[in-house]
Protein backbone atom coordinates (compact mmCIF):
# COMPACT_ATOMS: atom_id res chain seq x y z
CA UNK A 1 0.00 0.00 0.00
CA UNK A 2 1.27 3.30 -0.90
CA UNK A 3 0.04 5.67 1.75
CA UNK A 4 0.34 9.24 -1.45
CA UNK A 5 -2.37 7.30 -3.02
CA UNK A 6 -6.16 8.98 -1.86
CA UNK A 7 -8.39 5.84 -1.22
CA UNK A 8 -11.96 5.68 -2.98
CA UNK A 9 -13.76 7.71 -0.33
CA UNK A 10 -11.53 10.66 -1.27
CA UNK A 11 -11.93 9.96 -4.54
CA UNK A 12 -15.57 10.21 -4.13
CA UNK A 13 -15.22 13.96 -2.93
CA UNK A 14 -13.06 15.17 -4.98
CA UNK A 15 -14.99 13.60 -7.81
CA UNK A 16 -17.82 15.78 -6.51
CA UNK A 17 -16.26 18.99 -5.75
CA UNK A 18 -15.25 18.63 -9.97
CA UNK A 19 -11.83 17.27 -9.35
CA UNK A 20 -11.04 16.11 -12.66
CA UNK A 21 -7.81 14.59 -11.87
CA UNK A 22 -10.01 12.22 -9.03
CA UNK A 23 -12.02 11.27 -12.23
CA UNK A 24 -8.65 10.22 -14.31
CA UNK A 25 -7.55 8.37 -10.80
CA UNK A 26 -10.57 6.41 -10.71
CA UNK A 27 -10.61 5.62 -13.96
CA UNK A 28 -6.82 4.27 -13.82
CA UNK A 29 -8.02 2.73 -10.69
CA UNK A 30 -11.25 0.90 -12.13
CA UNK A 31 -11.27 0.64 -15.98
CA UNK A 32 -9.32 -2.68 -16.30
CA UNK A 33 -11.26 -4.73 -13.84
CA UNK A 34 -14.82 -2.91 -15.28
CA UNK A 35 -13.67 -3.60 -19.01
CA UNK A 36 -12.71 -7.62 -17.79
CA UNK A 37 -16.24 -8.22 -16.18
CA UNK A 38 -18.09 -6.73 -19.44
CA UNK A 39 -15.75 -8.76 -21.71
CA UNK A 40 -16.18 -12.33 -19.89
CA UNK A 41 -20.56 -11.33 -19.87
CA UNK A 42 -20.39 -9.78 -23.36
CA UNK A 43 -17.31 -11.77 -25.15
CA UNK A 44 -17.63 -8.49 -27.73
CA UNK A 45 -14.64 -6.43 -26.91
CA UNK A 46 -16.31 -3.48 -29.30
CA UNK A 47 -19.71 -4.31 -26.31
CA UNK A 48 -17.17 -4.16 -23.61
CA UNK A 49 -15.39 -0.39 -24.72
CA UNK A 50 -18.83 1.28 -25.40
CA UNK A 51 -20.13 -0.05 -21.87
CA UNK A 52 -16.95 1.31 -20.18
CA UNK A 53 -16.90 4.34 -21.77
CA UNK A 54 -20.16 4.94 -21.19
CA UNK A 55 -20.43 4.05 -17.59
CA UNK A 56 -17.52 6.85 -17.61
CA UNK A 57 -18.92 9.44 -18.97
CA UNK A 58 -22.30 9.10 -17.02
CA UNK A 59 -20.12 9.20 -13.67
CA UNK A 60 -18.81 12.70 -14.73
CA UNK A 61 -21.73 13.88 -15.97
CA UNK A 62 -23.79 13.25 -12.52
CA UNK A 63 -20.13 13.82 -10.35
CA UNK A 64 -22.01 16.51 -8.46
CA UNK A 65 -25.19 14.94 -7.50
CA UNK A 66 -23.81 11.58 -6.87
CA UNK A 67 -24.69 9.82 -3.98
CA UNK A 68 -22.52 6.71 -3.58
CA UNK A 69 -21.49 5.18 -0.33
CA UNK A 70 -19.00 2.61 -1.60
CA UNK A 71 -17.21 3.49 -5.15
CA UNK A 72 -16.17 0.23 -5.76
CA UNK A 73 -19.72 -1.12 -5.22
CA UNK A 74 -21.44 1.45 -7.51
CA UNK A 75 -19.04 0.64 -10.27
CA UNK A 76 -19.67 -2.75 -10.95
CA UNK A 77 -23.57 -2.79 -10.27
CA UNK A 78 -23.91 -0.10 -13.13
CA UNK A 79 -21.01 -1.79 -15.43
CA UNK A 80 -23.60 -4.90 -14.63
CA UNK A 81 -26.67 -2.88 -15.24
CA UNK A 82 -25.03 -1.51 -18.63
CA UNK A 83 -24.18 -5.51 -19.59
CA UNK A 84 -27.60 -6.54 -19.10
CA UNK A 85 -29.04 -3.33 -20.96
CA UNK A 86 -26.82 -4.63 -23.96
CA UNK A 87 -28.43 -7.91 -23.93
CA UNK A 88 -32.02 -6.40 -24.06
CA UNK A 89 -30.61 -4.25 -27.03
CA UNK A 90 -29.56 -7.31 -28.53
CA UNK A 91 -32.72 -9.29 -27.91
CA UNK A 92 -34.52 -6.27 -29.26
CA UNK A 93 -32.49 -5.79 -32.53
CA UNK A 94 -32.89 -9.72 -33.35
CA UNK A 95 -36.58 -9.74 -33.42
CA UNK A 96 -37.27 -10.32 -36.75
CA UNK A 97 -41.21 -10.67 -36.69
CA UNK A 98 -43.84 -8.51 -34.69
CA UNK A 99 -46.46 -11.39 -34.85
CA UNK A 100 -45.22 -15.45 -34.04
CA UNK A 101 -48.88 -16.37 -32.80
CA UNK A 102 -46.97 -20.07 -31.93
CA UNK A 103 -44.95 -18.35 -28.83
CA UNK A 104 -46.00 -19.69 -25.51
CA UNK A 105 -47.26 -16.42 -23.60
CA UNK A 106 -44.62 -14.88 -20.93
CA UNK A 107 -45.44 -16.70 -17.78
CA UNK A 108 -44.76 -20.07 -19.38
CA UNK A 109 -41.55 -18.88 -20.70
CA UNK A 110 -40.71 -17.99 -16.77
CA UNK A 111 -41.72 -21.49 -16.25
CA UNK A 112 -39.33 -22.75 -18.90
CA UNK A 113 -36.49 -20.89 -18.12
CA UNK A 114 -35.98 -21.51 -14.44
CA UNK A 115 -36.50 -25.07 -15.40
CA UNK A 116 -34.04 -25.32 -17.53
CA UNK A 117 -31.57 -23.64 -14.98
CA UNK A 118 -32.63 -25.65 -11.93
CA UNK A 119 -32.54 -28.94 -13.88
CA UNK A 120 -28.92 -27.85 -15.22
CA UNK A 121 -27.68 -27.30 -11.94
CA UNK A 122 -29.66 -30.16 -10.19
CA UNK A 123 -27.06 -32.11 -12.77
CA UNK A 124 -24.25 -31.13 -11.82
CA UNK A 125 -21.97 -33.43 -8.93
CA UNK A 126 -23.00 -32.20 -5.31
CA UNK A 127 -19.89 -30.93 -4.33
CA UNK A 128 -19.82 -28.96 -7.31
CA UNK A 129 -23.48 -27.84 -7.00
CA UNK A 130 -23.12 -26.80 -3.36
CA UNK A 131 -20.03 -24.53 -4.78
CA UNK A 132 -21.48 -23.31 -7.85
CA UNK A 133 -24.78 -22.16 -6.15
CA UNK A 134 -22.81 -20.02 -2.79
CA UNK A 135 -20.67 -18.43 -5.52
CA UNK A 136 -23.21 -17.71 -8.64
CA UNK A 137 -26.30 -17.39 -7.45
CA UNK A 138 -25.77 -16.54 -3.21
CA UNK A 139 -22.94 -14.52 -4.29
CA UNK A 140 -19.80 -15.54 -1.98
CA UNK A 141 -16.19 -15.09 -3.05
CA UNK A 142 -14.10 -17.81 -3.74
CA UNK A 143 -12.15 -16.91 -0.48
CA UNK A 144 -15.42 -17.23 1.59
CA UNK A 145 -16.27 -20.26 0.11
CA UNK A 146 -13.05 -21.90 0.82
CA UNK A 147 -12.75 -20.85 4.60
CA UNK A 148 -16.63 -22.48 4.77
CA UNK A 149 -15.87 -25.49 3.06
CA UNK A 150 -12.36 -25.77 4.38
CA UNK A 151 -10.65 -26.15 0.99
CA UNK A 152 -7.92 -24.75 -0.48
CA UNK A 153 -9.24 -21.59 -2.96
CA UNK A 154 -8.12 -23.29 -5.95
CA UNK A 155 -9.90 -26.52 -5.42
CA UNK A 156 -12.90 -23.86 -5.01
CA UNK A 157 -12.19 -22.21 -8.40
CA UNK A 158 -11.73 -25.56 -10.21
CA UNK A 159 -15.36 -26.61 -9.36
CA UNK A 160 -16.64 -23.36 -9.96
CA UNK A 161 -15.26 -23.67 -13.64
CA UNK A 162 -16.15 -27.28 -13.87
CA UNK A 163 -19.27 -26.31 -13.83
CA UNK A 164 -19.40 -23.55 -16.35
CA UNK A 165 -18.26 -25.98 -18.69
CA UNK A 166 -20.97 -28.20 -17.60
CA UNK A 167 -23.62 -26.43 -17.66
CA UNK A 168 -22.84 -24.78 -21.12
CA UNK A 169 -23.28 -28.25 -22.56
CA UNK A 170 -26.57 -28.95 -20.33
CA UNK A 171 -27.90 -25.58 -21.35
CA UNK A 172 -26.89 -25.42 -25.01
CA UNK A 173 -30.72 -25.94 -25.74
CA UNK A 174 -31.92 -23.82 -23.66
CA UNK A 175 -29.50 -20.97 -22.36
CA UNK A 176 -27.09 -21.23 -25.31
CA UNK A 177 -29.52 -20.40 -27.82
CA UNK A 178 -30.25 -17.12 -26.39
CA UNK A 179 -26.48 -16.27 -25.21
CA UNK A 180 -25.81 -17.32 -28.36
CA UNK A 181 -27.40 -15.17 -30.44
CA UNK A 182 -27.28 -12.37 -28.07
CA UNK A 183 -24.48 -12.89 -27.62
CA UNK A 184 -22.66 -13.53 -31.02
CA UNK A 185 -21.20 -11.32 -33.13
CA UNK A 186 -17.64 -12.34 -32.94
CA UNK A 187 -18.25 -15.99 -33.15
CA UNK B 1 -35.64 -19.57 -27.21
CA UNK B 2 -38.46 -16.60 -27.59
CA UNK B 3 -36.37 -13.50 -27.91
CA UNK B 4 -39.38 -11.10 -26.84
CA UNK B 5 -39.81 -12.95 -24.21
CA UNK B 6 -36.60 -12.50 -22.92
CA UNK B 7 -36.24 -8.76 -23.72
CA UNK B 8 -39.48 -8.54 -21.64
CA UNK B 9 -38.02 -10.13 -18.56
CA UNK B 10 -34.96 -7.90 -19.04
CA UNK B 11 -36.74 -4.44 -19.96
CA UNK B 12 -38.98 -5.46 -16.72
CA UNK B 13 -35.81 -6.19 -14.53
CA UNK B 14 -33.88 -3.09 -15.14
CA UNK B 15 -37.14 -1.18 -14.56
CA UNK B 16 -37.03 -2.17 -11.19
CA UNK B 17 -40.74 -3.58 -11.43
CA UNK B 18 -40.44 -7.06 -11.69
CA UNK B 19 -41.36 -9.86 -9.57
CA UNK B 20 -38.68 -11.36 -6.79
CA UNK B 21 -38.80 -14.42 -9.11
CA UNK B 22 -38.31 -12.57 -12.62
CA UNK B 23 -35.05 -10.93 -10.63
CA UNK B 24 -33.84 -13.95 -9.34
CA UNK B 25 -34.34 -16.00 -12.65
CA UNK B 26 -32.39 -12.66 -14.44
CA UNK B 27 -29.17 -13.20 -11.38
CA UNK B 28 -28.90 -16.90 -11.81
CA UNK B 29 -28.85 -16.59 -16.15
CA UNK B 30 -26.43 -13.92 -15.95
CA UNK B 31 -24.15 -16.03 -13.48
CA UNK B 32 -24.37 -18.58 -16.49
CA UNK B 33 -23.17 -16.45 -19.27
CA UNK B 34 -19.04 -16.04 -18.31
CA UNK B 35 -17.37 -17.13 -21.02
CA UNK B 36 -15.06 -19.74 -20.09
CA UNK B 37 -11.27 -18.24 -18.61
CA UNK B 38 -9.06 -19.39 -21.78
CA UNK B 39 -11.68 -17.64 -23.95
CA UNK B 40 -10.39 -14.25 -22.60
CA UNK B 41 -8.62 -11.98 -25.85
CA UNK B 42 -6.79 -10.61 -23.09
CA UNK B 43 -6.82 -7.63 -25.85
CA UNK B 44 -6.16 -5.54 -23.15
CA UNK B 45 -3.36 -2.84 -22.66
CA UNK B 46 -2.03 0.35 -22.54
CA UNK B 47 -3.49 1.41 -25.99
CA UNK B 48 -6.99 0.08 -25.14
CA UNK B 49 -6.63 2.09 -22.10
CA UNK B 50 -5.72 5.65 -23.60
CA UNK B 51 -8.02 5.38 -26.50
CA UNK B 52 -10.67 4.93 -23.39
CA UNK B 53 -9.74 7.17 -21.66
CA UNK B 54 -9.42 9.81 -25.03
CA UNK B 55 -13.32 8.59 -26.00
CA UNK B 56 -14.05 9.33 -22.31
CA UNK B 57 -12.79 12.74 -22.42
CA UNK B 58 -13.84 13.72 -25.24
CA UNK B 59 -17.70 12.31 -25.27
CA UNK B 60 -17.75 14.19 -21.70
CA UNK B 61 -16.39 17.86 -22.93
CA UNK B 62 -14.41 17.35 -19.71
CA UNK B 63 -11.29 19.54 -21.51
CA UNK B 64 -13.01 22.58 -21.54
CA UNK B 65 -15.03 22.01 -17.76
CA UNK B 66 -11.61 21.49 -16.62
CA UNK B 67 -10.51 24.75 -18.00
CA UNK B 68 -13.15 26.92 -17.37
CA UNK B 69 -13.50 25.83 -13.69
CA UNK B 70 -10.09 26.31 -12.75
CA UNK B 71 -9.45 29.93 -14.20
CA UNK B 72 -12.43 31.69 -13.43
CA UNK B 73 -11.74 32.68 -9.27
CA UNK B 74 -8.01 33.99 -9.79
CA UNK B 75 -8.37 35.86 -12.81
CA UNK B 76 -12.01 37.50 -11.75
CA UNK B 77 -9.91 38.82 -8.41
CA UNK B 78 -6.73 40.13 -10.12
CA UNK B 79 -7.68 41.44 -13.79
CA UNK B 80 -10.28 43.73 -15.14
CA UNK B 81 -13.28 41.85 -16.99
CA UNK B 82 -12.06 42.72 -20.80
CA UNK B 83 -8.18 41.29 -19.22
CA UNK B 84 -10.18 37.87 -18.01
CA UNK B 85 -12.18 37.43 -21.12
CA UNK B 86 -9.49 37.25 -23.15
CA UNK B 87 -6.77 35.71 -21.11
CA UNK B 88 -8.45 32.86 -19.87
CA UNK B 89 -7.36 30.44 -21.83
CA UNK B 90 -3.98 31.17 -21.96
CA UNK B 91 -4.44 30.85 -17.94
CA UNK B 92 -6.05 27.76 -17.95
CA UNK B 93 -3.06 26.50 -20.11
CA UNK B 94 -0.58 27.31 -17.93
CA UNK B 95 -2.51 25.57 -14.76
CA UNK B 96 -3.19 22.41 -16.68
CA UNK B 97 0.22 22.14 -17.04
CA UNK B 98 1.36 23.22 -13.67
CA UNK B 99 -1.25 20.41 -12.52
CA UNK B 100 0.14 17.33 -14.32
CA UNK B 101 3.59 18.72 -14.48
CA UNK B 102 5.37 15.62 -16.46
CA UNK B 103 5.14 17.37 -19.69
CA UNK B 104 7.80 18.29 -21.74
CA UNK B 105 7.63 21.27 -24.14
CA UNK B 106 9.95 21.51 -27.01
CA UNK B 107 9.71 25.38 -27.81
CA UNK B 108 12.00 26.87 -30.48
CA UNK B 109 11.72 30.19 -31.05
CA UNK B 110 14.30 31.22 -34.21
CA UNK B 111 12.02 30.72 -37.28
CA UNK B 112 12.33 28.36 -39.93
CA UNK B 113 11.43 30.35 -42.96
CA UNK B 114 12.13 27.84 -45.45
CA UNK B 115 8.54 26.43 -43.88
CA UNK B 116 6.68 29.51 -44.83
CA UNK B 117 4.53 29.80 -47.01
CA UNK B 118 5.33 32.24 -49.79
CA UNK B 119 4.06 35.92 -48.62
CA UNK B 120 3.83 35.18 -45.04
CA UNK B 121 6.03 37.63 -42.94
CA UNK B 122 8.99 36.55 -41.24
CA UNK B 123 7.38 36.03 -37.79
CA UNK B 124 9.17 33.77 -35.70
CA UNK B 125 7.95 29.82 -35.62
CA UNK B 126 7.35 27.85 -32.31
CA UNK B 127 7.26 24.44 -32.75
CA UNK B 128 5.53 21.99 -29.86
CA UNK B 129 5.53 18.46 -29.57
CA UNK B 130 3.71 16.17 -27.05
CA UNK B 131 5.94 13.80 -26.56
CA UNK B 132 3.82 12.76 -23.40
CA UNK B 133 1.58 9.59 -23.15
CA UNK B 134 -1.54 11.70 -23.11
CA UNK B 135 -2.80 14.39 -25.33
CA UNK B 136 -2.22 18.05 -24.67
CA UNK B 137 -3.94 21.01 -24.89
CA UNK B 138 -1.59 23.87 -26.72
CA UNK B 139 -3.30 27.72 -26.87
CA UNK B 140 -2.43 29.40 -29.97
CA UNK B 141 -2.24 33.36 -29.63
CA UNK B 142 -5.85 33.77 -31.17
CA UNK B 143 -6.94 32.02 -28.60
CA UNK B 144 -8.22 28.89 -30.08
CA UNK B 145 -6.91 25.61 -28.74
CA UNK B 146 -5.25 22.73 -30.24
CA UNK B 147 -5.31 19.07 -28.33
CA UNK B 148 -1.76 17.71 -29.71
CA UNK B 149 -2.24 13.88 -29.56
CA UNK B 150 1.20 12.06 -28.19
CA UNK B 151 4.12 11.72 -30.22
CA UNK B 152 2.26 15.04 -32.28
CA UNK B 153 3.84 18.04 -33.42
CA UNK B 154 2.75 21.56 -34.07
CA UNK B 155 4.37 24.91 -35.53
CA UNK B 156 2.73 28.30 -35.44
CA UNK B 157 3.95 31.99 -35.71
CA UNK B 158 4.16 33.60 -32.22
CA UNK B 159 2.23 36.16 -33.49
CA UNK B 160 -0.32 35.68 -36.38
CA UNK B 161 0.55 38.97 -38.10
CA UNK B 162 0.07 38.30 -41.88
CA UNK B 163 -3.57 37.93 -43.26
CA UNK B 164 -3.93 34.03 -42.04
CA UNK B 165 -3.64 32.21 -39.81
CA UNK B 166 -1.13 29.20 -40.82
CA UNK B 167 -0.38 25.97 -38.68
CA UNK B 168 1.99 23.04 -39.71
CA UNK B 169 1.25 19.67 -37.88
CA UNK B 170 2.63 16.41 -37.85
CA UNK B 171 0.58 13.63 -36.43
CA UNK B 172 -2.97 14.30 -34.70
CA UNK B 173 -4.39 16.99 -33.22
CA UNK B 174 -7.91 18.13 -32.27
CA UNK B 175 -8.65 22.21 -32.72
CA UNK B 176 -10.93 24.50 -31.59
CA UNK B 177 -10.79 27.64 -33.45
CA UNK B 178 -11.71 30.81 -32.59
CA UNK B 179 -14.08 32.74 -34.84
CA UNK B 180 -11.96 35.87 -36.72
CA UNK B 181 -13.70 35.46 -40.36
CA UNK B 182 -11.18 38.19 -41.67
CA UNK B 183 -7.96 35.68 -41.20
CA UNK B 184 -8.45 32.20 -42.69
CA UNK B 185 -7.04 29.03 -40.92
CA UNK B 186 -5.39 26.96 -42.13
CA UNK B 187 -3.70 23.76 -40.83
CA UNK B 188 -1.05 21.93 -43.22
CA UNK B 189 -0.27 18.16 -42.98
CA UNK B 190 1.81 17.10 -45.91
CA UNK B 191 0.41 17.64 -49.11
CA UNK B 192 -3.41 18.39 -47.51
CA UNK B 193 -4.43 21.60 -46.52
CA UNK B 194 -7.96 21.63 -44.32
CA UNK B 195 -9.13 25.81 -44.34
CA UNK B 196 -12.09 26.23 -41.00
CA UNK B 197 -15.32 27.78 -42.35
CA UNK B 198 -16.26 26.78 -38.75
CA UNK B 199 -15.15 25.66 -35.29
CA UNK B 200 -14.14 21.93 -34.32
CA UNK B 201 -12.50 19.22 -36.52
CA UNK B 202 -9.83 16.74 -36.22
CA UNK B 203 -6.64 16.31 -38.37
CA UNK B 204 -4.59 12.95 -38.53
CA UNK B 205 -1.82 12.61 -40.36
CA UNK B 206 -0.13 9.05 -40.15
CA UNK B 207 3.61 9.10 -40.94
CA UNK B 208 3.62 5.31 -41.80
CA UNK B 209 1.01 5.96 -45.15
CA UNK B 210 1.00 10.02 -45.78
CA UNK B 211 -2.52 9.20 -45.86
CA UNK B 212 -4.21 11.92 -43.78
CA UNK B 213 -7.41 11.92 -41.83
CA UNK B 214 -10.07 15.20 -41.24
CA UNK B 215 -13.13 14.63 -39.05
CA UNK B 216 -15.36 17.53 -38.63
CA UNK B 217 -17.11 17.98 -35.10
CA UNK B 218 -18.70 21.23 -35.26
CA UNK B 219 -18.80 23.39 -38.27
CA UNK B 220 -17.55 23.19 -41.56
CA UNK B 221 -13.96 23.01 -42.75
CA UNK B 222 -12.93 22.10 -46.48
CA UNK B 223 -9.93 20.06 -47.49
CA UNK B 224 -7.89 20.25 -50.36
CA UNK B 225 -4.18 19.77 -52.13
CA UNK B 226 -1.36 22.10 -50.67
CA UNK B 227 -0.92 23.65 -54.04
CA UNK B 228 -4.79 24.01 -55.02
CA UNK B 229 -5.43 26.97 -52.48
CA UNK B 230 -6.05 29.73 -54.87
CA UNK B 231 -8.47 27.51 -56.36
CA UNK B 232 -9.87 26.31 -53.42
CA UNK B 233 -10.27 30.42 -52.60
CA UNK B 234 -11.77 30.97 -55.29
CA UNK B 235 -14.59 28.69 -54.51
CA UNK B 236 -13.20 25.99 -57.17
CA UNK B 237 -13.01 22.72 -54.99
CA UNK B 238 -12.46 20.39 -57.80
CA UNK B 239 -10.12 17.68 -56.49
CA UNK B 240 -10.90 18.93 -52.68
CA UNK B 241 -14.42 18.81 -50.35
CA UNK B 242 -16.07 20.45 -47.70
CA UNK B 243 -16.87 18.63 -44.95
CA UNK B 244 -19.75 19.02 -42.38
CA UNK B 245 -20.45 17.86 -39.05
CA UNK B 246 -19.87 14.49 -38.33
CA UNK B 247 -18.24 14.02 -41.44
CA UNK B 248 -14.41 13.09 -42.48
CA UNK B 249 -12.08 12.98 -45.47
CA UNK B 250 -9.25 10.51 -46.20
CA UNK B 251 -6.89 11.94 -48.57
CA UNK B 252 -4.55 9.45 -50.54
CA UNK B 253 -1.65 10.79 -51.96
CA UNK B 254 -0.82 8.27 -54.85
CA UNK B 255 -4.17 8.93 -56.01
CA UNK B 256 -4.75 12.41 -55.08
CA UNK B 257 -8.19 11.35 -53.94
CA UNK B 258 -10.37 12.94 -51.20
CA UNK B 259 -13.22 10.41 -50.00
CA UNK B 260 -15.95 11.63 -47.80
CA UNK B 261 -17.12 9.22 -45.57
CA UNK B 262 -19.46 9.54 -42.16
CA UNK B 263 -17.48 9.63 -39.25
CA UNK B 264 -17.34 6.34 -37.01
CA UNK B 265 -19.45 7.62 -34.19
CA UNK B 266 -21.03 10.75 -35.08
CA UNK B 267 -22.23 12.41 -31.97
CA UNK B 268 -25.57 14.25 -31.70
CA UNK B 269 -25.68 17.88 -30.74
CA UNK B 270 -25.85 18.90 -27.55
CA UNK B 271 -29.63 20.24 -27.99
CA UNK B 272 -30.91 17.12 -29.10
CA UNK B 273 -29.61 14.81 -26.29
CA UNK B 274 -32.99 13.73 -25.06
CA UNK B 275 -34.77 13.91 -28.30
CA UNK B 276 -34.55 10.91 -29.51
CA UNK B 277 -38.10 9.43 -27.52
CA UNK B 278 -40.69 8.40 -29.80
CA UNK B 279 -44.46 7.71 -29.69
CA UNK B 280 -46.21 6.41 -32.78
CA UNK B 281 -44.15 9.00 -34.70
CA UNK B 282 -43.90 9.15 -38.17
CA UNK B 283 -40.94 7.61 -39.42
CA UNK B 284 -40.66 10.81 -42.06
CA UNK B 285 -40.22 12.27 -38.38
CA UNK B 286 -37.99 10.46 -37.32
CA UNK B 287 -35.73 10.61 -40.10
CA UNK B 288 -35.86 14.30 -39.60
CA UNK B 289 -35.02 14.44 -35.85
CA UNK B 290 -31.75 12.21 -36.28
CA UNK B 291 -30.95 14.42 -39.81
CA UNK B 292 -30.95 17.55 -37.83
CA UNK B 293 -29.19 16.03 -34.26
CA UNK B 294 -26.65 14.32 -36.43
CA UNK B 295 -26.66 17.24 -39.56
CA UNK B 296 -26.45 13.65 -41.11
CA UNK B 297 -28.88 12.99 -44.55
CA UNK B 298 -31.08 10.42 -44.17
CA UNK B 299 -32.89 9.81 -47.38
CA UNK B 300 -36.21 6.94 -46.88
CA UNK B 301 -35.66 4.44 -50.41
CA UNK B 302 -39.18 4.43 -50.55
CA UNK B 303 -42.34 6.92 -49.86
CA UNK B 304 -44.29 4.88 -48.32
CA UNK B 305 -41.61 4.36 -45.59
CA UNK B 306 -42.69 7.76 -44.24
CA UNK B 307 -46.02 6.56 -43.08
CA UNK B 308 -44.67 3.88 -40.64
CA UNK B 309 -45.13 4.43 -36.87
CA UNK B 310 -41.80 4.23 -34.83
CA UNK B 311 -42.44 3.97 -30.59
CA UNK B 312 -39.44 3.76 -28.35
CA UNK B 313 -36.62 5.88 -25.88
CA UNK B 314 -33.57 5.40 -28.07
CA UNK B 315 -31.89 8.74 -26.27
CA UNK B 316 -28.61 6.26 -24.69
CA UNK B 317 -27.80 4.85 -28.19
CA UNK B 318 -25.20 5.96 -30.67
CA UNK B 319 -26.84 6.35 -34.05
CA UNK B 320 -26.00 3.31 -35.92
CA UNK B 321 -27.53 1.35 -33.45
CA UNK B 322 -30.40 3.75 -33.27
CA UNK B 323 -30.73 3.13 -37.03
CA UNK B 324 -31.00 -0.51 -36.73
CA UNK B 325 -33.87 -0.15 -34.15
CA UNK B 326 -35.50 1.97 -36.10
CA UNK B 327 -35.27 -0.44 -39.14
CA UNK B 328 -35.82 -3.39 -37.68
CA UNK B 329 -38.84 -2.07 -35.97
CA UNK B 330 -40.68 -1.05 -39.53
CA UNK B 331 -38.90 -3.87 -41.18
CA UNK B 332 -36.24 -2.32 -42.98
CA UNK B 333 -32.71 -2.05 -43.46
CA UNK B 334 -30.17 0.87 -43.35
CA UNK B 335 -27.11 1.56 -45.13
CA UNK B 336 -24.68 4.34 -45.49
CA UNK B 337 -23.30 5.17 -48.61
CA UNK B 338 -20.82 8.09 -48.65
CA UNK B 339 -22.07 10.86 -46.48
CA UNK B 340 -25.64 9.59 -46.66
CA UNK B 341 -27.71 7.26 -44.90
CA UNK B 342 -30.58 4.92 -46.55
CA UNK B 343 -33.18 3.84 -45.30
CA UNK B 344 -35.13 0.45 -47.26
CA UNK B 345 -38.15 -1.39 -47.21
CA UNK B 346 -41.37 -2.12 -48.24
CA UNK B 347 -42.93 0.86 -46.00
CA UNK B 348 -46.67 0.85 -44.67
CA UNK B 349 -49.86 1.81 -45.56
Amino acid sequence: MQPLLPDDAQLLDRLGSDDPHAFEEIYRRYWQRLYDFAYTKTRDTDAAEEIVQALFVVLWEKRVSLQVGNLQSYLFTAVRNRIIDHFKEKAFTALDDVDSPSEPDYPLFLDELEQAMQQAVGQLPEKTRRIFVLNRFEGNTVRQIASLLRMPERTVEYHITQALRTLKKLLKDFILPVAAILVSGKF
Amino acid sequence: MNKRHFHQLLTRYRSGECTEREARLVDQWFALIDVDAEDLAGATSELTEARLWNAIRSRSGLDTKIVLKTTEMPMAESKPLHFFIKWRWAAAVVLMLAAFGGYQWVSRQNGRPGKLAAGETLANLVAKTNSTAAPMWVLLPDGSRVSLQPQSTIEYPTDFQSDKREIYLKGKAFFEVARDERKPFLVYTGEVTTKVLGTSFWVNRTEADKAVEVSVVTGKVSVFQKDKEKEARAGNLTGGVVLGRNQRVKYTPDTKQFTAVLVKTPIADEVYKNAFVFDDARLSTVAQTLEQAYGIDIVLANERLKNCLFTADINSQPLFTQLALIAASVNATYSIKGTKIFLDGKGCR
